[in-house]
């Protein structure tokens, strides 16, 4: 039961930790725990203590860059129009609905924003009064709040929970990765997406092993 | 154990993981459940694929777009929609959206928050007018009501004059040529002619949608519709007769059309005495253009050229010669400003201005403004232009539409240092891209405020991010006739995007920060509220309606022509009195392809009716057309090729002066020999609209940066290529 | 319910893709998959050059040979006459391929890839997709004798200056539910007679 708390306690610390960094930075925000090894040495040792084999790659330890050329890495890369073109948004890599009663033309296309994973999200935040900032707040389905909100689902709810919002949506880290390769990301930003990649996958694993949690089935009817 | 600090950026009480697994929506299957039943409202706003504006109601589900269908009540759609215009929603959900301000910094952009981006704008600005004072600032935009009046009164409010539109690459020519003749450029009945020429004009590729169901409308009822152009376009294949011209020679056909219908008295006498100024004088000058003369100039049988006078002679009201847009002599030739006026005289001849069938011209709807005592309006500039527009030895002549590709050699110059441009391209949309890169990159501070990076964004200095036209409210719109009509585009969903902002947010707080607040205390609410007072709607009907048929209005036999004379001007004195031929003269196009050289073409271009210039090349519904169809080709009549060794489907080398690229041929009995046709929507190089990269070629790289005399427009046909085997 | 049809008039149509792209919408389809195209016919040498079209798409016949041959039955016969694909229940077997008389349906992406028919527009009698939006009235829909007659009308009054042109559809399997007045001999564009 003990080893349970602790490990949760870490679980949810590992998943806040991506979650921070892979928020886009503010714009008074400054990377410094990123380039100066602090945040890593955390995520290392939440890694240690839950006994999980994945390990922190040198190069997040000491990215040798500065905060601001960091911060324009994470801006070229994923957010800017003009950037590497490389979403870190789940509606983008999905179709845009699978509510057949729409007959917009990109419906069951991906590469959009404001899919359903989006509305979902959107609606879930609206009713329990949650706020995004504001570069943000177009997509409530980023990959930094989706891994907020499963820290924060470790911390206050059970393993079902979890693991039903893992599958219905964290499931589309393998096309981020793939679209990574395309794009050719290295640096930092790879190696902590690969990390995320693989830490989702495992923990995945670890609550559901069975792969019984239902996934996201579409709309009736 | 270090105790661990949550860094969350979700805030609220509620945001933790007990009250998100306890939201009744947290599983997105019943999540799901319950949103497959929500509701769809219908929401009658503008469509924005194209400047035409039809009306349109969105259909929208739980905050999200959900399908557009085409709104009854307006005069551009009349219930049906283009492709196009279903094909666009896509942009609101772009992820490659400009969504926060960028500054440039050397070769490359940063974003910067709004308020560090409109303080660095107004204070670049301030020292631009303090040092170089207002003639060195411009603005620039394709013109609708909202930026009419928001950019309008923005540039009056810091005194510069220099206000300019996308018409120069578009229908400068026909402005002018039609304004000196009549004093408007006219509409036309198509419903009740019983002979339509166009010149040109292809309504089935160019599309306005209630002008192509109108045209298309009378084909079917069996009105003859007769289609001069060097191509055999969608409209000239469903005509009921393809005349192909050796391009740019319009001017001679008409003038020779003219010839007949005067020397065989042909021609409407109680109108031209009516209504005719200076008819002795164009009599006098008209003289030699017979159709034998024009015959071997236009590639037209002078038989033909008799034949059609006559049968449009003898239907005469009921027929017209339709103004057209850019097709012939919008902006392509040396001669299209008098091709113009050529074609307003032929149609004076037919006496058909006012007559069921011919050409007409409805009062504009009488908008109301806002009270000036409570909301002071600045004074227009009273300081010359800076592109040369109404200036003597540049062009006195030239339009209020402007000249953004003169803008781009005065600020080479150093004249122009600042420019403010909202939803346009100059710099992919006229010719010669180096010019107009090199120019538009050269000034101080260019402003441009657009939903997506463009090829003028990429030279700007600041990007402003601009709410897509489904999250936005505009200036009312108003369009004259028989039934006037309003229409409003309002928001159909809530912005996506937080930090992007709307055209008049922008300017009102840039005048603000200019110290010109005081011309801009109201909001679009009360401006709307103000220009619709008059007709008796309100803005709460309009904005539940969309589109508003007003009451039908009383229409003069003839409508009142506003030249000079009050009449028709056979003869112009401001043309005579600027030093330009007061009666239509032949003028021969400025440059010609090499007659024993059989690689050397004219290169036209034109329209495709499921893209808007190049704009929407990177939509994927519509690119996926142009792919299916190999849209991009360039086309070469079968017998050149043939003499060239070029078959349908290889990959020929394009030259000129300016440029050398590679496209695929579509061998064709479809164009005159002297022609290549290049489709105008494509060779877009931002490589910030990541769909289309790449895809096909175009006709602005080709031709040089030049100047029409009269209205200075770019004459974007004046150019000869070399096509050779790739 | 009397049998529907669409009736389409080739001498008005200019190739805008209004229809295909409004159709995209109202099935879902990704870009690359059509349900309506055309084929586009060049005839002449210059300057004597005619440019005619007709719709290629599923032709709704009165006796639709893809409803008999398909094995899971997922194309069916409304009341309306039209022949409706039911997506879901498509295997991409090909049957249906080498049946149509007209070479319409292509396999994609493990389904046939034809006109599903509109069947909740169609069977409300209401137009489905393409007519509606169709910007030149090129496209009608309604109760087929009535778009028999006004597709003979049209071609009357065109084979005053197209001597052949004709109203294709009226006779072949069984009649066809899209009926095109052509302007050319449908041989121009490999339908059979």
């Amino acid at each position: 039961m003990t080893e349970t708390i602790i490990g949760n306690e870490y679980r949810a610390r590992v998943y806040a930790l991506l979650a921070e960094a892979l928020a886009p930075p503010s714009p008074e925000g400054d990377l410094f725990r990123l380039t100066s090894g602090e945040w890593a040495r955390e995520l290392a040792d939440a890694l240690a203590h839950l006994g999980c084999s994945l390990k922190v790659p040198a190069s997040l330890f000491e990215p040798a860059i500065t905060p601001a050329d960091l911060a324009e890495e994470y801006l070229q890369a994923f957010f800017l129009p003009h950037g590497k073109g490389i979403w870190l948004v789940e509606s983008v890599y999905k179709p845009w609905t699978l509510d057949s009663s729409a007959e917009v033309p990109f419906m069951t296309e991906t590469g959009w924003l404001g899919g359903d994973a989006a509305s979902h999200l959107r609606d879930i935040m609206s009713q329990l009064g949650i706020e995004l900032p504001p570069e943000i707040q177009a997509t409530p389905d980023h990959l930094s709040v989706e891994l907020e909100i499963v820290s924060l689902l470790v911390e206050g709810a059970d393993e079902e929970a979890q693991a039903t919002f893992l599958s219905q949506h964290l499931d589309w880290l393998p096309l981020l990765l793939a679209r990574c390769d395309e794009a050719g990301l290295g640096g930092f930003y790879r190696a902590l997406l690969e990390l995320t990649g693989q830490f989702v996958n495992c923990d995945r694993q670890l609550i559901d092993p069975g792969g019984t949690a239902a996934g996201f089935r579409g709309y009736p009817g | 154990m270090k105790k661990f600090t949550r860094r969350s950026f979700l805030k609220g009480m509620a945001a933790t993981g007990a009250a998100i697994a306890m939201s009744p929506l947290f599983d997105m299957n019943k999540w799901a459940q319950a949103q497959a039943g929500a509701p769809i409202k219908r929401i009658p706003t503008m469509c924005n694929a194209c400047s035409s504006h039809c009306g349109l109601w969105v259909h929208v589900k739980g905050g999200r777009i959900w399908k557009v269908t085409g709104h009854a009540d307006h005069p551009r759609s009349r219930g049906k929609l283009c492709a196009r215009a279903h094909a666009s929603l896509a942009w609101l959900y772009d992820p490659y959206r400009v969504t926060v301000p960028l500054r440039r910094v050397g070769d490359r952009f940063m974003p910067v928050s709004w308020d560090e981006a409109m303080a660095d704008i107004a204070a670049k600005l301030k020292n631009i007018l303090a040092t170089a004072g207002p003639s060195a600032v411009f603005y620039a935009h394709n013109p609708r009501q909202t930026g009419v009046f928001y950019g309008q009164r923005f540039m009056d409010s810091i005194g510069a004059p220099t206000v300019c539109t996308h018409n120069a690459a578009c229908n400068t020519s026909i402005t002018r040529g039609f304004s000196e003749t009549f004093g408007w450029t006219p509409g036309t009945d198509m419903g009740a002619a019983k002979y339509i020429l166009c010149i040109g004009r292809n309504f089935g590729e160019g599309i306005r949608t209630s002008q192509a169901t109108s045209l298309m409308g009378a084909i079917a009822k069996g009105t003859k519709v007769v289609c001069v152009d060097p191509r055999l376009s969608a409209t000239a294949a469903i005509s009921s007769e393809w005349i192909p011209i050796r391009s740019g020679t319009d001017l001679a056909l008409i003038l020779a059309m003219c010839n007949v219908l005067i020397t065989e008295e042909r021609y409407d006498k109680e109108f031209i005495k009516a209504h005719a100024n200076g008819f002795e004088e164009f009599v006098a000058a008209n003289r030699p253009y017979t159709p034998d003369w024009a015959a071997p100039l236009t590639d037209i049988p002078a038989d033909t050229i008799r034949r059609m006078a006559r049968e449009m002679a003898a239907v005469r009201p009921n027929c017209h010669v339709d103004p057209s847009w850019k097709g012939a002599f919008g902006t392509n030739y040396i001669n299209s400003t008098q091709t113009a006026r050529a074609v307003g005289l032929l149609n004076a001849l037919l006496g058909n201005v006012g007559a069921p069938g011919g050409l007409n011209n409805f009062a504009a709807v009488r908008f109301g403004s806002l009270d000036k005592d409570k909301h002071p309006a600045p004074s227009r500039p009273t300081i010359p232009r800076s592109d040369g527009v109404g200036i003597k030895g540049e062009f006195p002549l030239g339009t209020s539409h402007g000249l953004p590709h003169v803008l781009a050699k005065k600020a080479m110059e150093g004249k122009v240092k600042a420019g403010i441009i909202w939803h346009h391209n100059p710099v992919r949309n006229f010719p010669d891209r180096k010019h107009m890169v090199d120019g538009y990159r050269s000034l101080d501070l260019l402003v441009v405020i657009d939903t997506h990076l463009r090829e003028t964004g990429m030279v700007a200095t600041h990007i402003l991010p601009e709410v897509t036209y489904l999250e936005r409210e505009e200036v009312v719109e108003g369009y004259g006739g028989r039934r006037p009509a309003i229409a409003i585009r309002v928001a159909a969903v809530p912005k996506l995007h937080p930090l992007t902002r709307t055209y008049p947010e922008i300017i009102t707080e840039l005048a603000t920060r200019m110290g010109n607040g005081k011309f801009f205390n109201f909001t679009l609410d009360e401006l709307n509220e103000a220009q619709i007072a008059p007709l008796k709607v309100s803005l709460a009907t309009l904005k539940e309606k969309g589109s508003l048929l007003l009451e039908a209005v009383d229409v003069p036999q003839v409508p009142p022509f506003t030249t000079a004379s009050k009449k028709v001007d056979f003869f112009s004195k401001r043309l005579a009195d600027n030093g330009f031929a007061p009666c239509p003269v032949w003028e021969a196009p400025l440059v010609e392809p090499d007659p024993k050289n059989p690689a050397s073409f004219r290169l036209i271009h034109g329209k495709q009716g499921y893209h808007s210039h190049t704009a929407t090349v990177s939509i994927p519904y519509l690119l996926q057309i142009s792919k299916d169809y190999d849209a991009e080709r360039l086309w070469l009549n079968a017998k050149r090729a043939s003499a060239l060794g070029i078959k349908d489907g290889d990959t020929v080398l394009v030259t000129s002066k300016l440029a050398s690229q590679k496209v695929k041929v579509k061998v064709t009995n479809r164009l005159h020999p002297e022609a290549a046709y290049l489709p105008a929507g494509y060779g877009t190089f931002s490589p910030f609209q990541p769909n289309a990269d790449g895809y096909g070629i175009s006709p602005n790289d080709f031709v040089p940066f030049m100047t029409e005399p009269l209205v200075g427009h770019a004459m974007m046909h004046e150019v000869v290529v070399e096509i050779k085997k790739a | 319910m009397s049998r529907k049809a669409i009736y389409m008039d080739t001498s008005i149509c200019v190739e805008c893709q209004a229809c295909r792209v409004a159709c995209q919408m109202q099935n879902g389809l990704k870009p690359e998959l059509v349900y309506i195209k055309f084929t586009g016919v060049e005839q002449g040498q210059y300057p004597a050059t005619t440019y005619t079209l007709v719709r290629k798409s599923c032709n709704h016949c009165g006796k639709p040979p893809c409803v008999d041959v398909c094995p899971v039955n997922a194309i069916t016969r409304g009341n309306s006459g039209f022949t409706h694909l039911d997506v879901e229940k498509c295997i991409g077997c090909g049957m249906c391929v080498s049946a149509c008389p007209f070479g319409v349906p292509e396999i994609k992406d493990s389904k046939s890839i034809r006109c599903a028919g509109c069947p909740d527009l169609v069977e409300a009698n209401r137009p489905p997709a393409c007519v509606d939006t169709c910007i030149t009235n090129a496209l009608k829909f309604g109760d087929r004798t009535a778009m028999v007659a006004d597709g003979e009308k049209r071609a009357g009054q065109l084979q005053k200056t197209h001597p052949d042109a004709v109203l294709y559809g009226k006779e072949a399997n069984g009649g066809l539910g899209v009926l095109q007045v052509l302007r050319a001999k449908p041989g121009v564009y490999n339908l059979p007679a």
